[in-house]
């Protein structure tokens, strides 16, 4: 937790982006259509209205209708769809 | 777009994948790098593109997973070469024609003459056709330099001949000789065509019978047809006269001017088939002035049917009339430009002109201005005649 605090003051003090140095997951949203996530950890669950994603926080659970994944790659996953909600299960 | 063609050119398969640990499936997928695209879940199955390298690579994570593989769908061109093998005939047949393409398009399938007037199309393409540019020969073994040749030293009408191959078609192309009016050389007196006083007097050939200063009317001669030895010759020469045109141009006092007042009658007819029946007719008794307009409305004929119906519609429209009194001076200047417009179409275009004079002549009537428009020019007045022996 220390060790967190001190990367956080590092990154503010040389202006670096939080992603990079806390290695925290970049979640894009584009209105309620498609929703990109980078830096992920791989797929919990997937169906057509529910989609659990595993990431270094916890899990990101992303409800919606006729939901289906556009590109998938190691580093992001692009969901494409009706998004209507997203929740952190930490 | 990038990524649709290399998608293309690498091949491209749809999956179906049933069993209990789909997400498994997809997760040990990813680790190895692969690339997945259009994820789709219906029902219990589990629909995945991936390129055709990849495919080969699932094997791994299909027995971790433990889910079934099928193949639902495939796209790219390693797929279209593999269907093109078992349809032999297919590729054959499309060798063949772009073969067939390739030759035929060396050979001549038109030929298009261009460029005649007063030659016929026929002779050039005899011609041309004996010497061995003719629909079905190969472009190669016609010598177009010397068909050309050919082609001017034989029809004397021709300036210039070109001919090239565009694609199967070849264009002949051909410029005609302008063949100069050949020039009158009859003897002949030079007369004039005017009268008037000569200023200019230049005698290239034939005896001059005028000098400077002199009034001649029309018809006169001005340079004699006779030559040093007493032979008949066509005169030539420029001859220079000042001609004098006059014109009038009028306008009253007071001009009448017509207006719309709004009030409209109609009349109606009707045309049924050659005969005209009046169905309104038009009293204009109370109309002192009106403009007339008619108005056809016929029905569309229907296959040819000789059932003629029209409507006819007059328009008679009221007039007012109003009376402006014009000045003196704008209804001189409408008289001027009266009597200049008359003048214009007299005087030729090479005149120049030395001296333009207007006059205001009276009249009996007080309502009326006249006005005489007198312009002197200096213009060229010969013109031949035929040669007359005395």
């Amino acid at each position: 937790m220390r060790r967190r605090s001190r990367l956080v003051r590092l990154a503010k003090a040389l202006e670096l982006p939080d992603d990079i140095v806390l290695d925290l997951p970049r979640i894009t949203m584009l209105g309620n259509q498609q929703l990109l996530i980078e830096n992920h950890r791989g797929i919990i669950e997937y169906t057509s209205s529910c989609i659990r994603i595993n990431l270094n926080q916890g899990c990101l659970c992303v409800r919606g209708e006729k939901l289906t994944l556009g590109h998938l790659q190691k580093e992001q996953i692009l969901i494409e769809g009706m998004v209507v909600e997203l929740k952190y299960d930490t | 777009m990038t990524r649709k063609i290399s998608s293309y050119i690498k091949g491209a398969v749809k999956i179906k994948i049933q069993g209990e640990n789909q997400e498994r499936f997809i997760n040990l997928c990813i680790s190895k790098q692969m690339q997945l695209w259009g994820v789709r879940k219906l029902e219990d199955s589990l629909f995945i593109w991936l390129s055709l390298h990849d495919f080969f690579r699932i094997r791994d994570a299909v027995r971790k997973a433990k889910v079934k593989v099928f193949v639902v769908e495939s796209y790219g061109f390693p797929f279209f070469l593999k269907r093109l093998k078992r349809r032999k005939i297919l590729l054959y047949g499309a060798i063949v024609f772009f073969i067939a393409i390739y030759v035929l398009s060396g050979y001549i399938w038109f030929i298009d003459i261009v460029g005649v007037k007063n030659i016929p199309k026929e002779k050039i393409n005899m011609m041309i056709e004996s010497s061995g540019l003719c629909v079905g020969v190969r472009q190669e073994k016609v010598d177009t330099k010397k068909l050309e040749k050919e082609i001017l030293l034989s029809v004397p009408e021709v300036a210039w001949v070109g001919i090239h191959f565009t694609g199967t078609r070849a264009v002949v192309e051909i410029v005609e000789k302008v063949i100069a009016p050949s020039e009158d050389k009859s003897p002949g007196d030079f007369i004039a065509g005017k009268s008037g006083t000569i200023t200019e007097c230049i005698t290239i050939l034939g005896e001059s019978k005028v000098k400077i200063g002199d009034k001649v009317q029309a018809g006169d001669i001005l340079l004699k047809g006779i030559g040093k030895n007493n032979e008949a010759v066509r005169a030539k020469g420029i001859v220079k006269a000042h001609v004098q045109y006059e014109s009038f141009g009028e306008s009253l006092l007071e001009e009448q001017v017509y207006s719309l007042t709004g009030n409209r009658k109609f009349g109606v007819k009707i045309n049924f088939c050659g005969q005209i029946i009046d169905l309104n007719q038009v009293n204009l008794a109370d109309f002192i002035a009106y403009e007339h307009e008619v108005i056809v409305k016929s029905i569309p004929s229907w296959r040819n049917s000789d059932f003629v119906v029209e409507f006819i519609i007059d328009v008679y429209r009221e007039l007012e009339v109003d009376t402006i009194a014009i000045d003196e001076i704008e209804a001189k200047k409408i008289a001027t430009r009266e009597a200049l417009a008359e003048n214009k179409v007299q005087i030729p275009l090479d005149a120049y002109v030395v001296a333009q004079d207007f006059k205001v002549i009276d009249t009996d009537d007080p309502n009326l201005i006249r006005v005489k428009l007198t312009i002197e020019t200096e213009e060229l007045i010969g013109m031949y005649n035929q040669y007359n022996k005395e």
